[in-house]
């Protein structure tokens, strides 16, 4: 099969922390090429570094050395300011905790993207999302109204709305039960196959990390096994 | 057996220390120990109140901006209150100062605003009427008068400082009878300094801003008389500290007023004759008099005037810093909430957790209180300068003046408020059940 | 959805926050805004007491003559006096074209407590009071008992022209002859009647207060003052210099509120500020993620803005609205500050005043704004987003 350059490349990335007068080395040397339409899943104890370089691919956080080429920008580097815009274009996230604005409506809440990119003319959009996502019906709902696992998907409709390559997932099942979990994931399926989002997400679940067409295992800040 | 068997064995076996002598002794004991026991008491209450005061200034400082927030805008309540408490209080004492240190019982001045006139005789300045010289000798004539004594006020150009004026006043014989810092002349001086043309008493600011002492000669006006200084008068905190006192015929001739005197200030024989007196000195032409109470009293309404505006600040000060404690009490209540129940859930009672609330509050008051102290004691002089161009009738010497009564007041009315904001902060943490900690946050 | 609607979501999140600083803000508009409409309304019923009086000057006895001016106008005691023989030098001077004699003093009504001045003039009068549009006050004899009431006097005691004012002021009946037409001025409160009947009444012969002053060049005020002023025992004051030392009495009142003024204000902002960093802690992991979600520092700051300038707006509208329906009160609470404050309403509500109140407020709130946007600045996704229980 001919290899299509990689969406996200890194090279030699490190990640450390200063905790008190320790220095935590979080990421060692960690190499990775993810091609478009991979779903991978990182797996690892708590502390293997997994969430730390979810944060750095999604430009949360910044190497300590190391090189970052998405598509074929090199973005290691770039201050937050132009972050902002990168996120716009290229990223969604899902976090373990939703994140939701309490105060605002599902709709709302989905919104949100498209209101800071300046593209609340895709009205249309919005609808779509929450079609595909099955909360038609819980439109004008608040969060404190939603289960789990209908917040979960909200926060998905929310991360895809603005059509981005990639979906980022930090434990994105963490705070559900099985079944919310196992729809959650055939949700990332269907993105992924019917939409082709590289999905990168990390999670403790065996069970679920199968469903993935590649796993990544690390351990102390170093991947391991891919 | 015998009767008095009993009491005889009652007698002989009774122990030395019975019951009631047992209890005294405790006392005794105890009353000995008790300075010990108070201190001791004293010490441990101390230390917790130290440890718990720990604690609650850590919980507070977590939030650094918001509480240096909060702290700085009752500081600024609190200063806003010393700043009318000092000027009410120093203003009044200034005032009051400076009128019975004139000495006088009524000054005699031309016709026009006598509040005017006062300004300008207190402070220094030109009239714009004088009268006749000849008026001292008419008043002086009135038999109800005990001493009399003319002056003419004025400022010349100083020829030390460029740009400034000196303030320069001519009297006549019979000052030394009325003011308070010239008793102390020797008569020797005062006979030179009345004889002669090239004599001046100074005042002691002006005597240092001139640089000069006893025996130094100076040059006065455009015309550089030369005088000597004969000697540099007490100091009064008034305006006369920064003046220069000559004999009135040399003020006639540096000020080009001859013939002319700017008042004449008049102490009666006996209370009783103030009446009359006023009468009769109102009875010249062209003269009218004010009397030192009626000066005062223009102060004092002015006072009056300030306690209002005190009480306008006071509520709407108070008012907005009420809101503020309740807005930062009631968020850090909240952010503190879950450690709240869990020291319920661990037995921590009502009462426990109020005080760790209000001392929070407390402290937050404390600060505020202190800092805005210290702000009002550093800006004083910064007050000084910015109010003498607002005050009417105003006077060299302190105008700002807070005593302990004043900063208590403002403490309490401070510490009161922190007390009612953190009420609702209580309701919040006394209502949520120790359970709660145990429930999962939703978000 | 727009940064309104995200804006007001957030408002309604800490109702009772919002409202206390609101409450907070309107207080201290209130505050500013009452002085500057009383700063400019005192100016103007000043200038409207002294322009009433129709004269370029007073002479008054010895004493203080803009507390005589003020008496004069408003009614009240003059200690001393001035004699017929002073007011004939003052009338048969050159450079006067009218002298008209006032001799007043207040009056209480035996029952009602109610206050009025009595007013002893000649008919000229008339000539020195513009707003009464009259030639002179008609009696039929220098010494009649006869006499003109102010329409709000004539209102309260239901008398016409043609009633006899009985003797419930003073111990003497007199005739009305006529209403005065309404001034909206002190003078619809006052009685005015012959000089001499007054003397009588008073029992001061040969004596007045006051004499009113037109000259024949009204541009030459200052020489007439001058030659006037030779005069023994009297004192010249222009109803120019009267206003100009009053209004610079009243403004040590001024500056000293508002010294206390700025000091709230100061107090205001600090307190806005508070708030605003109390909701961005809030709201911190909101923030975050939105800034993951692609908000900019300036787009999270138009939701905050939104609700500073809610707030301050609010409290704006509501402080002017409040002082202005309070305004009585206000007014009477002035009273006390500022004696021999003018009749007539003290405040004056005009666009400039209300645009400079908004434009003060819309710079607190920029103001207040800086150290918020700063510290929006600083908030990073990430440190937003990871949860300490996660």
């Amino acid at each position: 099969m001919k290899k299509a350059n990689p969406i996200i490349s890194l090279h030699g990335i490190n990640k450390n922390y200063h905790r008190g007068n320790e220095i935590v080395h979080a990421l060692q040397g960690v190499d990775i090429a993810i091609e478009k339409g991979d779903f991978i899943a990182f797996m690892g104890a708590s502390g293997s570094g997994k969430s730390t370089l979810l944060n750095i691919i999604g430009g949360l956080d910044q190497c300590t050395s190391g090189s970052y080429f998405l598509d074929t920008q090199e973005v290691a580097k770039i201050p937050e300011k132009k972050w902002i815009y990168l996120r716009r274009k290229w990223f969604g996230y899902v976090f373990q905790a939703f994140h939701l604005i309490p105060t605002l409506t599902v709709k709302e809440n989905i919104e949100l993207p498209l209101l800071f990119a300046g593209k609340q003319q895709l009205g249309g959009r919005i609808q779509d999302t929450l079609v595909e996502i099955g909360l038609d019906h819980r439109v004008d709902h608040l969060p404190s109204q939603l289960s789990g696992g209908e917040m979960q998907r909200t926060a998905i409709a929310r991360a895809i709305v603005h059509n981005p390559p990639i979906l980022i997932a930090d434990e994105p099942t963490g705070n559900l039960d099985s079944d919310n979990a196992d729809i959650i994931f055939r949700l990332f399926q269907t993105l992924n196959q019917k939409h082709n989002i590289t999905i990168l997400c990390a999670t403790h679940d065996a069970q679920l990390a199968k469903q993935c067409s590649r796993i990544v295992h690390m351990k102390d800040g170093i991947i391991w096994e891919d | 057996m015998p009767q008095n068997a009993r009491s005889r064995r009652i007698t002989v076996s009774t122990p030395p220390f019975h019951g009631g002598n047992r209890s005294s002794i405790l006392l005794g004991t105890a009353f000995s120990f008790s300075p010990y026991l108070f201190f001791f008491f004293m010490y441990t209450f101390f230390m917790h109140l130290l440890q718990y005061l720990h604690f609650v200034w850590k919980t507070l400082w977590r939030k650094r901006s918001r509480i240096v927030l909060t702290i700085l805008s009752i500081s600024l309540a609190v200063m806003s209150l010393l700043f009318f408490f000092g000027l009410r209080r120093g203003y009044t004492q200034s005032m009051s100062k400076s009128i019975s240190n004139f000495g006088a019982h009524l000054i005699a001045m031309p016709k026009g605003c006598p509040y005017e006139a006062s300004s300008v005789i207190l402070q220094g300045g030109i009239l714009p009427k004088q009268l006749p010289d000849e008026t001292l000798d008419r008043v002086r004539e009135i038999s109800t008068v005990e001493h009399a004594y003319a002056m003419l006020t004025g400022m010349i150009p100083s020829h030390t400082t460029k740009g400034e004026l000196d303030r320069v006043i001519g009297v006549s014989t019979g000052v030394e009878t009325i003011k308070k810092n010239w008793s102390d002349i020797s008569s020797t001086d005062l006979e030179k300094f009345y004889s002669s043309h090239t004599y001046t008493f100074v005042g002691s600011k002006k005597a240092e801003s001139l640089n000069v002492d006893v025996g130094d000669l100076f040059s006065l006006g455009s015309k550089d008389q030369l005088v000597e200084v004969l000697a540099i008068l007490p100091t009064l905190d008034n305006q006369d500290d920064s003046t220069i006192f000559i004999p009135l015929a040399l003020a006639q001739e540096l000020l080009q007023q001859q013939g002319s005197i700017s008042s004449i200030s008049v102490t009666v024989k006996d209370f009783s004759y103030i009446e009359s007196t006023i009468t009769q000195i109102e009875s010249i032409e062209d003269v009218q008099v004010i009397t030192m109470n009626e000066l005062l009293q223009m102060v004092l309404e002015y006072i009056e005037m300030l306690q209002w505006l005190i009480l306008g600040i006071l509520l709407i000060a108070m008012l907005t810093s009420f809101i503020q404690i309740a807005n930062t009490m009631t968020i850090s209540v909240t952010d503190q909430m879950k450690e709240i129940v869990v020291l319920k859930a661990f037995g921590a009672t009502n009462s426990q957790i109020s005080l760790w609330i209000v001392l929070q509050s407390l402290l937050l008051g404390f600060m505020s209180i202190g800092l805005g102290v210290l702000i009002t004691y550093i800006c004083i002089p910064l007050y000084e300068y910015i109010v003498q161009f607002f005050l009417p009738l105003n006077q060299a010497g302190p105008l700002f003046y807070l005593t302990l009564y004043d900063i208590s007041i403002a403490f309490v009315i401070t510490i009161s408020v922190t007390i009612l904001a953190c009420l609702y902060p209580l309701y919040l943490a006394m209502k949520e059940p120790p359970a709660s900690a145990f429930a999962k946050k939703a978000l | 959805m727009n940064y309104l609607s995200l804006a007001t979501a957030n408002m309604k999140r800490r109702k009772w926050r919002t409202f206390f600083t609101i409450v907070g803000i309107t207080a201290i508009v209130m505050a500013f805004f009452s002085l500057a409409t009383f700063s400019q309304g005192y100016q103007n019923a000043l200038r409207k007491e002294f322009t009433s009086l129709g004269i370029q000057m007073l002479a008054v006895p010895k004493g203080c003559p803009y507390e005589m001016t003020i008496h004069i106008l408003h009614g009240g005691h003059i200690e001393q006096s001035l004699t017929m023989d002073q007011f004939h030098q003052v009338q048969s001077h050159p450079s006067v074209l009218i002298a008209s004699p006032i001799l007043l003093e207040k009056v209480v009504h035996k029952n009602t407590q109610m206050e009025t001045v009595l007013y002893g003039v000649y008919s000229d009068f008339a000539l020195l009071k513009p707003l009464w549009s009259m030639n002179q006050l008609s009696f039929s004899h220098e010494e009649a008992n006869e006499c003109w009431i102010g329409s709000n006097l004539a209102k309260t005691l239901s008398l016409k022209t043609g009633d006899t004012l009985p003797s419930v002021y003073f111990d003497q009946e007199l005739q009305v002859v006529g209403i005065l037409p309404q001034t909206r001025t002190a003078d619809d409160q006052f009685i005015f009647a012959p000089l001499h009947t007054v003397q009588k009444i008073l029992d001061h012969p040969q004596q007045v207060k006051a004499i009113g002053i037109q000259l024949v060049d009204g541009e030459k005020v200052g020489p007439a003052i001058e030659a006037l002023s030779k005069i023994p025992d009297v004192q010249i004051v222009s109803y120019r210099q009267a206003e100009y030392t009053l209004n610079d009495l009243v403004q040590s009142t001024r500056n000293l509120v508002q010294i206390a003024i700025w000091f709230i204000v100061l107090m205001g902002v600090i307190g806005i500020v508070n708030t605003l960093m109390m909701a961005i802690e809030d709201r911190r992991k909101e923030m975050g993620m939105m800034k993951a979600l692609g908000a900019t520092s300036l787009q999270l700051s138009y939701g905050i803005g939104i609700e500073v300038f809610f707030i301050i707006l609010s409290g704006c509208g509501l402080g002017m609205i409040l002082s202005w329906i309070l305004n009585k009160g206000i007014e009477n609470l002035l009273r006390l500050l500022v004696s021999n404050a003018p009749t007539g309403t003290l405040s004056f509500y005009s666009f400039s005043t209300i645009v400079s109140t908004v434009v003060l407020c819309i710079i607190l709130g920029l103001v207040a704004s800086i150290i918020p946007y700063i510290t929006i600045q600083k908030i990073s996704p990430l440190e937003a987003i990871q949860d300490e229980e996660g």
